[in-house]
């Protein structure tokens, strides 16, 4: 597999191109009053992407640090939660080596990249989830299900508010969506994209796989010369409004769908006459699409090809986001559609799932199998796009990535299908929202909640924590989002308050206290803060 | 995870289906073929499940959304009808772009875990109208690519000397093929709308290439647009052209073709011999196969078998299948199978029982064709009838009973047969649910290791009573699809351990009491026969996919009894179909 760009880069290309208010030369931090560089800070544009991998199941040994790495207590909600500088070793390899799934070429995972990053323990989905693909987002899918009470997901949440994007004129997408094709998103809208009122979608948010088909939608005609011909949308946006506005007879339904239409194809024609600003380089269009990659022979069972498929997207996201053509991005990885474990074990349809991620609920072949999908991706899939927006300058002393905020979640915790502590990876510092450097703790290690059959060995290495619900909340601060946006009525964070299901309160009872009390209203009181340690 | 895995979980009964109202028992055997083994004492027909109330206004689906299939369709008789000797080629030329457009998502309807229609995907998402626009925009440019293929779509007047007439021939062109395109003829508003998007060079490659990207992203075009023929009221008829459109994508998933156009434009449609002409034409048309494959393909989640291939290298699966390793292919050949056997079932005048029972094989793929111990068929004449008395037809065709694994499944057979044949509800998984299916092992038979796991506890109320019977009774059938009376045991490595008599016996439960011991596939496809559920089941799936939408047992009732009642009643299988387009509700659009 070549390691070589899919673009050329020259000196230009890493400064910031266009993004909005970075044009000027930068003013250095010092000149300014604490208040004028929060402001200045404030004002350049964050970029929001967000990983999604499938099962979880990485023993909490394997995930984490030791209980050593954490050197700050701090009572919280209605229990102490915990932190740590987030630092790694060196290992034999030459490996920085934060635990065995978080491990990197110490050329890449360096001490100045640890300290923009944090790693969250203990972050619970408030419900028994098994599988789901939009949970991590916040539509509390349970078993793929729709939500008793769904949400849009927090990067919706952000495409559509005016204080994610105050102007639209260089933005061609507010966000992608990047799964495989016959697979969901897990990115949820509302029915109306950004109307609140309206309701979520019936459907996730349609997924991009290819990477030249994200180049050309975000990117292609970009620098053109506009020596092309205009584009006919206007037209097509007036067929739909004679017919929204002429005498054929129309239900009340219909003109809810057709307002809905229209919306999109006005968001098509911003996009289509969006230019972007001056400075953006953008290269040539790639002669490799990962699909192409992905449809070969060999894809499947061969670690290298998987991570280059996602290489090739990340090239495109790095430089559109660098551009600000698009700021928002999600990713959902699904093994069997994707066709990828990042091991040489290929997925063979039910095989991963059930001879792999089931049974390496016990040490072993098969979690050293888990372990090794996780290392692989966080090593050479994440840390390649957080290394790229590391590489463009901000224009104000920092980087992309100082100004975004760059996260991964699991679709499980420790153990398939179990919600405790869902593993978050970040990078980035969301342009200064968020304090980074952390390896934080917030499980409740007075609440250990019971496993069961299916969760072997590990299952006994499960607690209760802070609630999902937090980090998204959190997530939406530092992006600036105002709460109006996105908090509740019974409680002043964003989502769902759910509670578990009467099933699968035994996991608590069994261990003498109860569901609710492992999430006391306390907790969901703290839903619109910040998640602790994380306040710059 | 794409592939399914509730299936394999341990799971709850939620209960049956209510049922109310009665209708008479009545079923018709497969034609010609072998008459299967004798059964047991039959059940008792299972009361009718829906009922009508004559005072229920119909629900409707509003601005219905052409699904996907649908819109490629579309795109593929626009083209053709523009430049037909190059259609396959820009169609080909087109496959990039087509691939981007999003695949409908199917959503297990309330209470299931499983199934669902594409159709019922109505939503509209950003990324539609975004690939929509391109491929508007990619056939315009194919279209207009050269002067002759622009001459060939606007006719002489586009190449001649003269520019008065420019207008005038761009116009024909809009009026003529536009009109095809979007279904409806045009009125001169709309005409002149479109040729007005041309400018003043209204020939120009260019701007024919404009006017026709915005005619392929119409309102008209992306949707089945229905003002109906009433300003007033509740229910309005439906016009000609949107009766022809409904039709035509209902059975073909296509636009209307000429002579549906034509009885459309001279209203023939509109009554009732001309409509009833019409209809029978399309249901013996070979493009009907194209929504009938669709539906049962969707309805039966053949789709869930998995790769056939994937666990090539697994010792244990490559012991069990032997020396021959199947292929993608074979795996295809089973989904046709089974849309054959439907086909065949419409087209030679069957009904919904003989589609259970049809024992030929419909198949040329040799692999397939020797699991079912019959010569490979070519596709025409009568398709070979399977031999061995013990194939019952549908449920044991390969399509149901391979696995792509060396484990027979009996979970998931038993959920597809509880949920998909008879539409009955079963629930969650309970929390400490595994969700390895269990598998055989060196010493334990697949039937044991099942019910070694789900019979004790909670599980065992559901499992035993519910799920696990009828997939025991198909233990008879390995994982290919094979024949067997014993099962194979393998170690880890591959090698054959034990071989053990299969145990097919099983007390299932269908419905209140009545239940059987059934010991093999032919009885328990003759029990769900018996009972009349397998067919009020195919009624209410097909109403599910006709219609786009989950039925309302209060507003649907009347066209839910009506098709209950064919389907029950042993009459060709094509009158549930044309049930649907005979019934009131069709040819009129509900504004309320």
């Amino acid at each position: 597999m070549s390691n070589s760009p899919v673009f050329r880069w020259d000196r230009r290309m890493f400064l910031r191109g266009a993004g909005g208010a970075v044009l000027a030369l930068p003013l250095l931090p010092s000149l300014l009053s604490p208040r004028e560089a929060k402001a200045q800070t404030t004002q350049r544009p964050k970029c929001f992407v967000h990983f999604r991998t499938p099962h979880g199941a990485i023993f909490g040994a394997n995930m984490w640090p030791t209980d050593a790495a954490l050197t700050q207590s701090l009572s919280y909600a209605d229990h102490d939660v915990r932190r740590g500088n987030l630092a790694a070793t060196t290992n034999a390899s030459g490996d920085a080596v934060i635990s065995r799934v978080l491990t990197a070429k110490s050329s890449v995972l360096t001490a100045a990249l640890l300290a923009k990053m944090n790693i969250l323990r203990g972050l619970d989905f408030p419900m028994y989830m098994a599988h789901n693909f939009g949970a991590t987002l916040g539509y509390y899918d349970y078993n793929k299900e729709r939500p008793g009470s769904p949400r849009a997901t927090i990067d919706q949440v952000m495409a559509y508010s005016p204080a994610f994007y105050p102007s639209v004129a260089s933005v061609r997408k507010r966000s992608v969506a990047i799964s495989g094709s016959d697979t969901s998103s897990g990115s949820w809208g509302y029915s109306t994209p950004g109307v609140r009122t309206s309701g979520v979608a019936s459907s996730a948010i349609s997924g991009t796989e290819s990477s030249l088909a994200l180049f050309d939608t975000l990117l292609a005609g970009t620098s053109s010369s506009g020596a092309t011909r205009a584009p006919v949308v206007d037209k097509v946006l007036e067929s739909y409004r004679r017919l929204r506005n002429g005498n054929g007879r129309l239900s009340a339904e219909d003109t809810v769908r057709l307002d809905q239409h229209i919306d999109a194809v006005a968001e098509l024609q911003r996009r289509l006459e969006t230019t972007a600003s001056a400075g953006c380089q953008v290269p040539a269009r790639p002669t490799t699409d990962n699909l192409s990659l992905r449809n070969s022979g060999t894809f499947g069972g061969d670690p290298a090809k998987n991570v280059e498929y996602f290489r090739l997207i990340n090239e495109v996201l790095a430089v559109a986001m660098n551009c600000g053509v698009c700021r928002i991005a999600t990713l959902s990885i699904d093994e069997n559609n994707q066709n990828l474990t990042f091991t040489t074990r290929a997925p063979q349809g039910e095989d991963w799932h059930n001879n792999v991620v089931h049974p390496a609920t016990v040490a072993g072949t098969n979690q050293d199998l888990v372990v090794q999908f996780n290392q692989v991706f966080f090593s050479q899939v994440f840390l390649d796009l957080v290394s790229r927006f590391d590489r463009f300058s901000n224009g104000a002393g920092g980087t992309l990535l100082d100004d975004s905020l760059l996260a991964w979640a699991q679709e499980s915790g420790n153990t398939p299908h179990f919600s405790f502590s869902i593993p978050v990876v970040t990078a980035g510092g969301a342009g200064g929202a968020l304090k980074t450097g952390s390896y934080c703790d917030y499980r409740n290690i007075t609440r250990k909640v019971s496993g069961d059959s299916s969760t072997g060995t590990e299952g006994n290495f499960l607690w209760s924590g802070l609630l999902y619900n937090q980090w998204l909340g959190t997530a939406l601060q530092s992006m600036g989002i105002p709460k109006s946006e996105w908090s509740e009525t019974d409680h002043p964070g964003y989502g769902w308050k759910t509670a578990y299901q009467s099933t699968y309160e035994y996991l608590f009872t069994n261990n003498g206290f109860t569901a609710a009390q492992a999430y006391p209203a306390s907790m969901w009181q703290k839903t619109g803060e910040l998640l602790p340690f994380l306040s710059p | 995870m794409t592939l399914p895995r509730s299936v394999s979980l341990l799971l709850l009964c939620a209960g049956a289906v209510a049922c109310d109202g009665s209708i008479g028992p009545s079923h018709h055997t497969g034609g010609d073929d072998p008459t299967p083994p004798a059964t047991s004492d039959s059940v008792r027909p299972a009361p009718a499940k829906f009922s009508c109330d004559a005072n229920a206004v119909p629900a409707d689906l509003p601005l219905p959304r052409l699904s996907r299939t649908q819109l490629m369709n579309s795109l593929r008789f626009a083209i053709a009808r523009a430049l037909p000797n190059e259609a396959d080629a820009i169609w080909t030329k087109l496959t990039p772009t087509l691939a981007r457009y999003p695949t409908d998502r199917r959503t297990p309807a309330p209470g299931d875990l499983k199934g669902g229609f594409s159709r019922l995907d109505q939503s509209i998402q950003q990324t539609q109208i975004d690939v929509m626009y391109d491929l508007g925009t990619a056939v315009a440019q194919e279209l207009t690519s050269t002067d002759a293929r622009r001459n060939t779509l606007l006719g002489t007047c586009a190449s001649d000397s003269q520019t008065a007439n420019d207008r005038a021939c761009l116009e024909t062109f809009i009026r003529g093929w536009g009109s095809r395109v979007l279904r409806y003829p045009l009125p001169a508003t709309e005409v002149t709308a479109f040729a007005d998007i041309a400018g003043a060079t209204p020939v120009d490659k260019a701007a024919v290439a404009d006017v026709i990207t915005t005619l392929l992203n119409s309102p008209w075009f992306l949707y089945r647009v229905e003002h109906g023929t009433t300003a007033s009221g509740a229910l309005s008829p439906l016009s000609a052209f949107e009766l022809a459109s409904k039709l035509s994508y209902e059975f073909w998933q296509a636009p209307p073709d000429d002579a549906l156009w034509a009885a459309a434009t001279d209203g023939s449609l509109l009554t009732a011999s001309g409509y009833t002409t019409q209809l029978e034409r399309m249901m013996k048309s070979p493009q009907l196969r194209s929504s009938l494959d669709e539906f049962v393909s969707e309805w039966l989640r053949l789709e869930e078998l998995p790769s056939l291939v994937a666990l090539r290298n697994d010792p244990v699966y490559q012991a069990f299948v032997g020396a021959q390793m199947p292929t993608d292919a074979t795996r295809t050949a089973m989904f046709e199978d089974v849309q054959l056997s439907a086909w065949n079932t419409v087209a030679s005048g069957g009904s919904v029982s003989d589609f259970l029972h049809d024992r030929r094989s419909y198949t040329a793929d040799p692999f397939l064709a020797a699991i079912y111990g019959v010569p490979v068929w070519n596709g025409t004449g009568p398709a070979p009838v399977i031999p061995s008395p013990n194939r019952s037809g549908l449920l044991t065709r390969a399509a149901l009973l391979a696995t792509g694994t060396a484990s027979t499944r009996p979970i998931h057979k038993g959920y597809l047969v509880r949920n998909a044949l008879l539409c009955q509800q079963v629930g969650a998984p309970p929390p400490n649910a595994s969700t390895r299916p269990p598998a055989p092992t060196e010493s334990l038979t697949t039937r044991q290791a099942v019910t070694q796991l789900t019979s004790g506890g909670i599980c065992g109320g559901c499992h035993n009573s519910t799920i696990n019977p009828p997939g025991f009774v198909l233990e008879g059938f390995d994982a290919l699809g094979r024949e067997r009376s014993a099962e194979r045991l393998f170690n880890p490595q591959g090698n054959e351990t034990a071989t053990s008599p299969v145990d097919t016996s099983a007390d299932v439960l269908l419905y209140d009491s009545e239940k059987q011991v059934i010991s093999n596939a032919v009885g328990l496809s003759q029990m769900l026969d018996d009972s009349h559920l397998f067919e009020s089941c195919v009624a209410q799936h097909y109403f599910r996919f006709a219609h786009a939408r989950v039925e309302s047992t209060s507003r649907d009732g009347c066209l839910l009894t009506e098709m209950e009642s064919v389907a029950r009643s042993g009459a060709p299988m094509a009158d549930l179909l044309k049930t649907v387009a005979n019934h009131p509700s069709f040819k009129q659009r509900s504004f309320q």
